[in-house]
């Protein structure tokens, strides 16, 4: 009686059962890594756009205080600069008063009614298509900025809280 | 002679035994194969554990990657909205006339300027407490429901508190003699329902400045503010000072207080003052 009679297989079929727990382990490594690569990849990525929109806020902001359109309007450009998202951002009306009325804004939409003035919408964007915001991750933030109006019938100007709204998405 | 012939026969039963063809041998080759399988399947054991190992620490760590810097990247957020805040606060205008807005007010002064004024005549801020208190909270509106906060102006020369706001959201607050003393809030409400929780405007006049630390350190996680300006008092001989006083706004999460040292009155929003013309 040879010994392949009495169980060797050869030299593949000798180690065959010694093969399923070592695919076994490198199906599992290779799942785990790939889901790490993702959720590594995915989460800096958010730290990116978090960070950038922090950025970009910061560029239309400036010092807090806006002298007027033309200001805002100069700070926008600035901000244009900035690619790796898309942006939306103008001023709201902040009523600091009695009856204090700020509902957020509507992200379903992405519509908000920005302040105009004469010389123009208190808007900026970097884009012409608005956000898909049913598949598309929104980021809003607010940041209270003060605005200078000059009031030229009465000779005197006045500084009011206004909101700035900056929305981003990729 | 005999025993020689029976060495003899055990020396040839050992050589035998040790044979090629003695089913011994043969049986020794089969375990040989058999040892030489138990040991790949051993080897790949130790190397699904070594991968399993491996695996399981790269998916703790990937589940656990970046929390840290998430909170950090939030805490800037609200780090720059309260500097953002306070510096609005500062630099906003308000009527001189109780009842007029800015839109059609005659007269129109700093917010800041009226809040020096008020406090030089008599070293408290009683005619611009309210409008402060509605300013504050209006340019603090998109994240009132969410956080308590708050303002405060103190002299260090003077170790006192010229004006001290909290804006607090709670379940339920404790009263005694016309004084709020504390807030609790109950942890399930927390961005769930905070609609439905009560929200007060708090003026307050804490003695020392410890107390107020002391405050702010059981709240847990705080952004904050600073600045500095200058106050205005005046001697009695008509002499004017300068001195050096702490703007600060920190903002938390709702949390419950023990307001007890801080001497709170609840502010009614519905009855602005105006610092007087």
């Amino acid at each position: 009686m040879s010994i392949a009679e009495n169980g060797f297989l050869g030299p593949i079929g000798d180690d065959l059962p010694s093969l399923i727990p070592l695919l076994f382990a490198l199906v599992m490594f290779f799942y785990i890594f790939t889901f790490s690569w993702n959720v590594f990849d995915k989460r800096n990525s958010a730290f990116g756009d978090a960070l950038t929109i922090l950025d970009l806020s910061g560029k239309i902001r400036g010092d807090n205080y806006l002298t007027g359109f033309g200001q805002f309007a100069e700070r926008c450009f600035e901000a244009k600069t900035v690619k790796r998202v898309s942006f939306l951002a103008g001023l709201l009306p902040l009523k600091t008063g009695p009856g204090q009325d700020f509902k957020g804004i509507d992200v379903e939409t992405m519509r908000p009614d920005f302040f105009s003035s004469a010389a123009g919408k208190f808007e900026c964007t970097n884009t012409d298509s608005p956000p898909d915001v049913a598949n598309t991750s929104l980021i809003v933030r607010f940041f209270p900025i003060a605005m200078e109006f000059k009031d030229e019938a009465r000779n005197m100007f006045y500084v009011k809280p206004m909101l700035l709204v900056v929305a981003a998405w990729k | 002679m005999e025993i020689a012939g029976r060495a003899s026969a055990f020396c040839r039963a050992i050589a035998g035994f040790a044979g090629k063809n003695n089913p011994w041998a043969r049986l020794r080759g089969i375990a040989r194969a058999n040892q030489r399988g138990q040991a790949a399947l051993t080897d790949s054991l130790y190397f699904l554990l070594i991968v399993s190992g491996l695996s399981a620490f790269l998916f703790f760590f990937a589940a656990s990657y970046g929390l840290v810097v998430e909170q950090q990247v939030a805490r800037q957020y609200r780090s720059e909205y309260a500097t953002s805040a306070l510096e609005t606060i500062l630099y906003s205008s308000t009527p001189r006339i109780a009842g007029q807005t800015l839109e059609n007010a005659k007269e129109i002064d700093y917010l800041l300027a009226a809040v020096k004024e008020d406090y030089a005549d008599d070293k408290v801020l009683d005619e611009t407490s309210a409008i402060l208190a509605e300013n504050i909270s209006g340019i603090m509106q998109p994240f009132g429901d969410g956080f308590d906060y708050i303002f405060y102006i103190y002299l260090p020369e003077s170790k006192k508190f010229a004006y001290a706001m909290f804006f607090v959201a709670g379940t339920d607050f404790q009263e005694s003699g016309g004084k709020v003393t504390g807030v609790s809030f109950r942890m399930e409400n927390r961005g769930i329902v905070l609609g439905n929780t009560e929200k007060r405007i708090l003026l307050c006049n804490p003695v020392s400045l410890d107390d107020m630390d002391e405050l702010l350190a059981g709240v847990g996680q705080t952004a904050q503010s600073n600045a500095k300006i200058q106050m205005i008092e005046i001697a009695e001989g008509g002499a004017e000072k300068y001195p050096p006083a702490q703007v600060n706004l920190t903002m938390w999460l709702p949390t419950g207080m023990d307001l007890g040292k801080m001497d709170c009155v609840t502010h009614n929003p519905a009855a602005p003052a105006s610092p007087a013309p």
